[in-house]
């Protein structure tokens, strides 16, 4: 597939830089580059619907310092990386217009083409984390407050039951707000564990333990999280596995959670078991909307969700995943994902049996 | 007796939001996803709270289509969402009203009421 070329916005009033600039990217095949150049600031506006990949700007403009010059920019291309360009006495200045949120900034006086190319391709990658963390906040945000939504909620009706004196009635609720805190809790350790995961620092506890009773105790914890869905179990392993028990229940709750969350239609959802010589394995199936070939590795990539309009309606971290499958990994245990678009997904998590770990610790 | 109709795709923002207005003398169907909103049959709610991220379909276009069948159009909604800034949405959908999550349920009485004006409703 052909790469499609760059569109930089050059904004350079002074002739000469422009032409400069102009032929360096003409020269770059390393980074194929459509070029705008406009001499004006203000001639921005005219621009305001077009939408750039980079945004080069001059900070020298009549009458204007460097930091109007950026603001004015800015609030016309809030989510295009911009890199500003200045001289050499004004290095200062670039760098104070870095921290205000510009991506890079180049010295004229020394611009070459392979520094030109290598700052727009920062700039562009780090606006893209960027933007990607400040939607991940937005995300956060919304999934924290779904459980505190119901924790007040039953909150403001313990107090009306007590005023009317239905004290019977306000047991299951307090259970019900103790779910709640539960959940939120998962959320932030889910919060915890990503940057931990970033940082190699993710803490195991290894023992053998019985997989098969912890995914009873997963079920019957997550049915209650479900009124639509019955979680159907089938089979049943004696085999122990070598691991941590709390991380593994935690990759459990998460394919659960997404298999309630992506077949809002469906009635059930399978958790089959099975083992092998050195392996056991739970297959998480559910009859939801699937998942597109294109994106079935990238789902285990940290912060990723797929894009597009349809996946806006399921509001989540996009962290799950990632750290189920690096959870597996550190057990030496892989997770795996096998789907059909509007059929459903099933998720398998397979992990080596405390058998097999014995043996390999042996030969080693 | 008012009939509200809650559509949220989290079950435990239905169950208490269910049980709290039952407890103020509503009577109150729920949804659990945007299809189940719009295949309203008989007996429509007088109020609709719903979700504006509901699984499946997105609750600003279940509005949308509500507001645009003859049978539905006359339902005030409200949109609920943890998002403190919809209004824009709100307005788009063509929508009565918005509620923020978490809410507060005197906040969400005054709302309904505010749609409800003729009605009385039955308290235990």
């Amino acid at each position: 597939m052909k790469e499609q070329p760059i569109k930089v916005l050059l904004v350079e009033d002074d002739p000469g830089d422009a032409r400069l600039i102009a032929e360096m990217l003409k020269e770059s095949t390393s980074l194929p580059c459509a070029l705008c150049h406009i001499d004006s600031l203000f001639k921005i506006r005219d621009l305001a619907d077009e939408t750039f990949d980079i945004v080069l700007l001059d900070l020298h403009f009549d009458d204007m310092t460097g930091l109007e010059t950026y603001s004015y920019a800015q609030t016309y291309f809030s989510l295009t990386p911009i890199v500003v360009l200045t001289g050499l006495r004004d290095e200062r200045l670039a760098y104070d217009i870095v921290k205000l949120g510009a991506q890079d900034y180049l010295l004229k006086d020394n611009i070459e083409p392979k520094g030109l190319v290598r700052s727009i391709r920062y700039a562009i990658e780090r606006k893209r984390a960027e933007i990607q963390k400040d939607e991940f906040l937005g995300f956060a945000s919304h999934e924290l407050k779904t459980p505190v939504t119901s924790i007040k909620a039953y909150i403001q009706l313990i107090l009306l039951y007590a005023k009317r004196g239905h004290q019977q009635d306000v047991l299951p609720l307090i259970r019900k707000i103790d779910v709640q805190v539960d959940r939120l809790t998962h959320l932030i350790n889910d919060l915890l564990d990503v940057t931990k995961v970033r940082a190699g620092k993710l803490e195991f506890k290894f023992e053998s333990f019985s997989l098969n009773e912890i995914v009873d105790e997963v079920i019957s914890n997550m049915q209650l999280m479900t009124n639509r869905h019955q979680i159907v179990k089938e089979g049943s392993i004696s085999a122990l596995v070598y691991g941590d028990r709390e991380r593994t229940a935690q990759i459990l709750i998460n394919l659960l959670s997404n298999a309630i969350k992506y077949s809002p239609q469906a009635d059930r959802i399978l958790v089959r078991m099975n083992s092998s010589n050195d392996n056991v394995s739970v297959a998480v199936q559910d009859f939801g909307i699937g998942i597109e070939k294109e994106y079935q590795q990238k789902i285990f990539e940290r912060f990723y969700r797929i894009d597009g309009r349809k996946q806006e309606n399921y509001p989540g971290l996009g962290l799950g995943l990632h750290i189920a499958s690096e959870i597996a990994k550190r057990q030496n245990g892989i997770l795996s994902v096998e789907s059909e678009p509007g059929k459903g997904t099933t998720f398998y998590l397979e992990l080596p049996t405390a058998c097999s770990h014995t043996h390999a610790e042996k030969e080693a | 007796m008012v009939r509200i109709l809650v559509a949220d795709d989290d079950h435990a923002i239905l169950d208490s939001t269910q049980l709290l207005l039952e407890c103020e003398g509503y009577e109150v169907i729920t949804a659990s996803s945007g299809d189940a909103v719009c295949d309203l049959e008989n007996n429509l709610p007088d109020v609709i709270l719903l979700d504006i991220w509901l699984s499946g379909t997105n609750g600003a276009e279940v509005a949308r289509f509500l507001k645009a069948q003859e049978r539905t159009r006359h339902i005030p909604i409200i949109l609920f969402s943890a998002n403190r800034h919809i209004e824009h949405l709100a307005k788009e959908a063509g929508v009565e009203d918005t509620l923020t999550k978490p809410f507060d349920i005197e906040t969400l009485l005054q709302k309904i009421q505010k749609y409800t004006p003729f009605s009385v409703r039955g308290r235990d």
